[in-house]
């Protein structure tokens, strides 16, 4: 008498059950182990490319192994706040790490400025060289930086407009993306006119053949608005090796030169 | 492309796993809600076919927030398995269960008002207990409800993303299934990859809804006599 | 051997309220007569247990089966019943094999007189076997749900108006058939119809049912003649003309109206109202056959 019942559930999850068994096959061949040491280093976005190289030459130094997770600073210290399982938080300001470490979500042990960052405005066939004030003649959607509510690359962008005395009706007309990677792909791509660039996105998508910026076309602000971008080591990752060798490598010679030629300036020498 | 073929994995695995919990959990639901007459009927009816019309992101929203590791829940979670519930694996399962609750739940709730009283009546006054008229009676009736709702159910977990985004991340591995890889590839303006993962997500949806369509579309009898 | 069957009490219903208070013992069949909508239905499906609103009791065997705090006592699948059902009611999607086999399969461990085999014959389901129930004729699924019930080998046989579907020819088998069966396996039976001459065959006594309230009870020759009142109600009346008798074997000859053409088939036992007179009233009474009466 069950036995046909038993019989047509069994009908009704082989199929389920040899789809599990190809996903099982294929999890493990494009190696999504969890049993390896291994940390996951939340970066912003417009470090990704740098971070991905640091995890390549740490992995070819040492038996860890990384994952790096890209996206804009707050959305990411957001992520945190609500459980992200995160080891190393690596963002583009100071003020988040330091919001996580008094949240008791970070350890202050390894706070650090890994890298201050350079914003520029990007403005490819302009007339002349780029001037913050000759924006308003254009239409600010065209114009593009990252968004301020979570970006500290479009918070800065921000600050620069308003203080260079643009109308506030016109920079609510400016758009906003996700993060400042984007903006560099948009303009490349001609979606965008102009737009608040980090130094080392042009420099990455310069290596990938995307984007083409020649010198003549970048007001950068080195001085008027540097990015510190501080990192963090979190609380859930105290006793995790693999992480713990990450940001101590920060402070070496070799990892500092990968950032140094990824675009960005390299704060005094921390202990 | 490694990254994307694990994204295929994973949510097969999400997808896979949810049908095959929400199998045993929509089924008791699903019967009650096929035979009661109570008031309260309509108000679980509603309440399960919510996630029909609630932006995924509310449910996203509220479940980040019952399953934090502050909330109850989440706390819980953590002190029995040291991991948080949010961005992780498990709590996607959690979420996708509520998600595609109405897809197990209603075609299995038509399969079983499909069973007629007489012939329940019938099998027991043929010595059938209640649990051998499920088994050995409605069960086999209801073959067809199964297999919808648990192609529904499946194909509908594999397009989750408004859920995924909220309270899932994009962790690869763990939370980075199809629709959000599909979505970082737009927005790292990658569309060779983008298009890949969405034409192939498209064909799976409409041979989903073929082979429901197909075999268990409603044929009708005619009974002679 | 008593088999007593004790129902008293009452259930509600849209067009009338079931009152019983009934003791009666199952070793002779019991019929219950009465005309639509008068309760029969349901008086049999509060002795199956199949009407949780009965308030009272219902006892068998001296079994409490059913009283007023725990409806479900005994519940219906533990009673050992055999029902069938005025629509047949196989289970859909299943063979007739599987459905017979489904009683087969939950019948009493007893040794019975009837075999598998003679009831397939004897009920004229060999060759539809294989076939998928939703295809049989409303005969050929009583006679399947009938062959069904006695697989169960119960301890009690439920049959609501079982042969109304199959055509007279079958009908006086089907009912020479069970005649046997219920003698040799000796079988408890409560059988409903509104038709006098089945229930002349097949009971020894009688219950007649009116709105769901018992208005008469005793036995079934004894009632069927006297209850000419209840019997008009139920009975179809004939018009006729008789064109010869045969009181040696109790048979006559009658010339129909046209009105009553299609009432009666022919071969039809009929019960007559009134006296026979030969060419034109009605010469000789014929009574119901019974076991005390010959002919």
């Amino acid at each position: 008498m069950t036995a046909a019942g038993l019989l047509y559930a069994v009908r009704c999850s082989s199929v389920l059950a040899l789809l599990h068994l190809f996903v099982l096959a294929s999890l493990l061949w494009s190696g999504g182990s969890a049993l390896a040491a291994e940390a996951r280093i939340a970066v912003a976005a417009n470090f990704r490319d740098t971070a991905e190289a640091i995890a390549a030459r740490l992995e070819a130094e040492s038996p860890h192994r990384y994952q790096v997770i890209a996206g804009s600073t707050g959305k990411l210290a957001s992520q945190i706040l609500n459980g992200a399982p995160f080891d190393v938080f690596m963002a583009a300001d100071r003020r988040r790490p330091q919001q996580l470490v008094e949240r008791g979500l970070a350890s202050a042990e390894f706070q650090q400025t890994y890298a201050v960052g350079v914003l520029g405005l990007w403005w490819p066939g302009g007339s002349g060289a780029p001037a913050l004030d000759a924006l308003a003649a254009l239409d600010p959607r065209s114009v593009c930086m990252a968004n301020p509510a979570f970006a500290p690359y479009g918070e800065a962008a921000l600050a620069m407009l308003q203080n260079a005395g643009l109308e506030a009706s016109w920079l609510e007309g400016v758009v906003r993306v996700d993060n400042v990677n984007l903006v560099a792909g948009l303009i490349a791509q001609g979606h965008a006119r102009a737009g608040f660039v980090a130094r080392s996105s042009l420099i990455a998508g310069k290596r990938q053949g995307t984007v083409v910026a020649v010198d003549e076309e970048v007001l950068w602000f080195a001085e008027q608005a540097p990015i510190d971008q501080a990192m963090v080591l979190l609380a859930r990752a105290e006793r995790n090796v693999a992480a713990r060798y990450w940001v101590q490598q920060m402070q070496t010679e070799p990892i500092r030169e990968l950032i140094r030629v990824d675009g960005y300036r390299l704060p005094g020498k921390q202990n | 492309m490694s990254g994307d073929l694990q994204a295929v994995g994973l949510t097969a695995l999400l997808a896979a796993t949810t049908t095959l919990l929400l199998v045993p959990l929509a089924s008791p639901l699903a019967w009650w809600l096929a035979r009661s007459t109570s008031p309260s009927r309509s108000v679980i009816e509603a309440v399960v076919a919510m996630p029909l019309v609630l932006p995924p992101t509310v449910l996203g929203f509220y479940l980040l927030i019952m399953l934090n590791p502050e909330s109850v829940v989440g706390s819980l979670w953590i002190e029995l398995t040291g991991d948080s519930l949010t961005f992780s694996f498990s709590g996607l399962v959690i979420a996708s269960i509520i998600y595609s609750l109405p897809f197990m739940v209603q075609p299995l709730q038509a399969a079983f008002r499909a069973v007629p009283d007489s012939v329940l009546e019938a099998a027991a006054t043929l010595g059938a207990s209640p649990r051998d008229r499920w088994l050995n009676v409605v069960l086999p009736m209801a073959k067809r409800g199964y297999l919808t709702g648990c192609v529904l159910t499946f194909a509908h977990t594999v397009g989750e993303f408004g859920v995924v985004l909220m309270m899932g991340g994009n962790i690869p591995g763990e939370t980075r299934v199809l629709s959000i890889a599909i979505y970082e590839h737009v927005e790292t303006l990658n569309y060779d990859a983008a298009h890949m993962l969405a034409l192939g997500l498209l064909g799976f949806s409409f041979l989903s809804l073929w082979l429901v369509y197909r075999y268990a579309g409603h044929r009708f009898e005619v009974v002679r006599g | 051997m008593s088999h007593q069957l004790i129902i008293k009490g009452s259930l509600r219903r849209a067009r009338f309220t079931l009152d019983l208070d009934l003791d009666v013992d199952l070793s002779r069949p019991l019929g219950i007569l009465g005309a639509t909508g008068a309760g029969k239905t349901t008086l049999l499906r509060v002795i199956a247990g199949l009407e949780r609103d009965f308030s009272g009791r219902v006892e068998f065997c001296g079994e409490v089966w059913h009283d007023g705090d725990h409806f479900d006592r005994v519940p219906t699948h533990q009673r050992g019943l055999g029902v069938v059902f005025q629509d047949g009611r196989l289970l859909p999607g299943r063979t007739v094999e599987s459905n017979l086999a489904f009683a087969r399969q939950r019948a009493r461990k007893v040794n019975a007189a009837v075999s598998y085999e003679a009831l397939t014959e004897a009920l004229d389901l060999n060759h539809l076997l294989s076939e998928p129930a939703e295809v049989l004729s409303g005969g050929e699924r009583q006679r399947a749900a009938l062959a069904r019930a006695l697989l169960a080998r119960p301890r009690l046989l439920l049959l609501d108006e079982p042969l109304a579907a199959n055509d007279a020819d079958h009908r006086q088998q089907l009912i020479r058939h069970l005649a046997e069966w219920l003698s040799a396996e000796g079988i408890p039976l409560v059988y409903v119809s509104h038709a006098a001459h089945e229930l002349a065959q097949l009971t020894r006594q009688l219950i007649v049912l009116e709105r769901g309230s018992v208005t008469a009870q005793g036995e079934t020759h004894v009632l069927l003649e006297a209850q000419s009142e209840a019997i008009d109600s139920v009975a179809r009346p004939v018009a006729a003309v008789v064109m010869s008798t045969d009181v040696e074997h109790s048979t006559a000859t009658l010339q129909l109206d046209d009105d009553a053409a299609g009432a009666v088939l022919p071969g039809e036992r009929v019960l007559l109202q009134r006296e026979l007179t030969e060419n034109s009233g009605l010469g000789a009474a014929l009574q119901p056959q019974s076991d005390e009466n010959e002919g």
